[in-house]
């Protein structure tokens, strides 16, 4: 039963920050290393707001913040890079989030501050389980769901797709393919977001959450860049993995992570479920 | 003109101080690991964010040797190949996923290869302090060329020189044979490359290969240079400015992966003085690492927007400008780019 909360919550955690990178994959063929970035900036944000101003306030203004620094790693990373190879994108993002780690770093001068999030505990068997454990699987379930069925069945799933495959047909269709490439970066920074701030609830806001929030990138690719059950199942996988490794050598479990995406990596390129990389047309 | 500028640099430790000399040193190694890194990124196009494991790897053979054979044996001419050798070697395991899937997974396999490489070294080194007693790090004694051992800055002067001047030329060439034409060409187009027939698997694997071992080179006579193995030195920040360094120098120019390292290994320097003078508030000297990150982020995402071939394009722009002036344009037939 512990292990089984355990892995619960680590696989939440992942599969959130996993969702974030599959949702800007899936419009745009790039990988979001920005993402690290954006989580410790919004959550030190809204650490400083909460101290000055009701609880409400300050998540509105992280949010808030998520969604404009998610749109600023689109105009200033992505927008101008359109069309170049792609490791142009990937070093852009790369830039832009050792920016906002670099500005976090000396604003907040690596402190450790404490997010209080209106909490309760009940018991699961014998543990004793915070809330904001529950709303974390809650959200995870929950954000798996929509997103899921929103790619599968609905009209911006099939725009996410459109986008992603041929541009200029897409734009030819009438899909707003500038609006899309938006919003899926934005939605991005928010799901990050939520895990800054269920990571910080819990083990406080440090510099460790960008390191964390690296984790999404390899959830991502082990579970299948383009895939959310993908995602889901790379991060029980993952969650599993660590939560066993932890017990034995916890040095080791921060580390199993990426070995198991450098197994992954060799064994299935493309993830557990995603799509096998169609060749590039001529 | 080449002899000209080797015999300048040859007399250069007699003119300037020995603080001076040790910055051209730090430069020195730093070339070596951007010549690296602008084989596998600059002329393959692989973006590499594990460059500070393959530093590792070679800090950890030289370590490695002086502990387990014997200080006689930590000499350059057996730690050198050794490093080069178990660095390629590291490299070929990291570049192993760049064969079947392109671009933005191996950049993540880099990565994912550091933070192994980094785990691997923290436990070796704590073996090492409970079974040998070593300290924090592991020390090295001074570089033993045989002849003669190399401990002042002078001496490592003209080691580090001589190094950097071999490594330029052998990349140079190494760009003008069929492996580095198969580099370019496949960081163009993948899928045009491979349709011309050429084994983009093979290439790519030699790419990290060479990358790999001359990272570990520079990683080597670096832990020689500051007489000790320390893994903690080698962070992502590390990485990072490596990147910076051949995407501020010009990707794909071994002259740019030169003046990059320059650059990026100065411009801390004139930043402190900047800070300095301005008397910038304190933290920003006390998180004088951050401040350094984030200005290399910022000139790299500056670069890559505004001048994708860096400062040796910037370079030929102005030389171009003047060459031709009183016009903007060169006549068709002369056109030789």
């Amino acid at each position: 039963m512990n292990l089984a909360i355990d892995v619960a919550t680590l696989a939440s955690i992942n599969f959130l920050l996993g969702l974030g990178i599959v949702t800007v994959y899936k419009g745009t063929r790039i990988l979001n290393f920005a993402l690290p970035g954006v989580i410790l900036a919004t959550a030190y944000l809204t650490v400083t707001v909460a101290s000055h101003a009701p609880l409400v306030v300050a998540l509105a203004a992280g949010a808030l913040a998520a969604a404009a620094l998610g749109a600023l790693t689109f105009y200033v990373g992505i927008l101008p890079i359109l069309g170049r190879p792609t490791y142009v994108g990937i070093l852009t993002t790369v830039a832009i989030g050792f920016m906002l780690e670099s500005i976090v770093t000396i604003i907040w001068k690596v402190e450790i501050r404490n997010l209080n999030l209106p909490s309760a505990s009940f018991t699961l068997g014998d543990r004793l389980v915070s809330s904001d454990q529950a709303i974390m699987w809650m959200a995870a379930l929950g954000a798996g769901i929509l997103f899921g069925v929103v790619y599968r069945y609905t009209r911006v799933g099939l725009w996410l797709a459109a986008t992603a495959d041929e541009n200029l047909l897409a734009r030819q269709r009438g899909i707003p393919v500038m609006m899309v490439l938006l919003a899926s970066f934005v939605i991005a920074a928010l799901l990050g977001y939520v895990v800054a701030l269920l990571l910080g609830a819990r083990q406080g806001v440090t510099m460790a959450l960008g390191s964390a929030a690296l984790r999404g990138l390899v959830v991502a690719l082990v579970g299948g860049l383009d895939s959310v059950l993908g995602a889901a199942l790379a991060a029980v996988l993952l969650g599993g993995v660590e939560a066993w490794v932890v017990q034995t050598d916890p040095r080791l479990a921060t580390v199993v992570p990426y070995m198991v995406l450098l197994a992954v990596l060799i064994w299935r390129p493309w993830g557990l479920l995603g799509t096998p990389e169609e060749l590039e047309r001529v | 003109m080449a002899i000209a500028a080797l015999v300048a640099a040859a007399i250069v430790p007699f003119v300037f101080d020995t603080y001076y000399l040790s910055l051209l040193n730090l430069v020195f190694i730093a070339c070596i690991g951007a010549i690296g890194i602008n084989i596998t990124t600059g002329y393959a196009g692989q973006v590499n964010l594990g460059q500070a494991g393959f530093l590792l790897v070679g800090e950890f053979v030289a370590g490695a040797i002086a502990i387990h054979i014997g200080a006689i044996w930590a000499n350059f001419w057996i730690a050198a190949p050794a490093a080069m050798i178990a660095g390629a070697a590291v490299g070929v395991i990291v570049g192993w996923p760049a064969l079947r899937v392109r671009g933005l997974y191996v950049t993540l396999a880099t990565l994912a290869a550091f933070f192994v490489i980094q785990y691997l070294g923290l436990r070796y080194i704590e073996y090492l302090q409970q079974t040998l007693k070593t300290g924090i790090d592991i020390k090295l004694s001074a570089l033993d060329l045989l002849f003669m051992t190399v401990s002042s800055e002078r001496s490592w002067y003209y080691l580090l020189l001589s190094v950097t001047v071999v490594v330029i030329v052998a990349a140079t060439g190494l760009a003008h044979t069929k492996a580095g034409r198969a580099w370019q060409a496949l960081r163009e187009h993948e899928l045009m490359t491979e349709v011309m027939g050429i084994d983009v698997a093979h290439y790519k694997l030699i790419a990290f290969a060479v990358g790999a071992s001359l990272a570990s080179l520079a990683g080597m006579l670096f832990g020689f240079y500051h007489h000790s193995v320390n893994p903690e030195a080698f962070t992502v920040e590390v990485s990072v400015q490596y990147l910076a360094m051949i995407i501020i120098g010009g990707m794909g120019s071994i002259a740019g992966a030169v003046l990059g390292a320059a650059f990026v290994v100065l411009i801390p320097y004139g930043l402190e003085w900047v800070l300095d003078t301005f008397n910038a508030p304190s933290q920003f000297l006390i998180y004088f690492s951050a401040v350094r990150l984030g200005v290399f982020a910022f000139l790299m995402l500056i670069f890559l927007l505004l001048e994708p071939e860096g400062l040796i394009g910037l370079w030929e722009r102005i030389r171009r400008f003047f060459v031709l002036w009183p016009f903007r344009f060169q006549p068709l037939e002369e056109k030789r780019r």
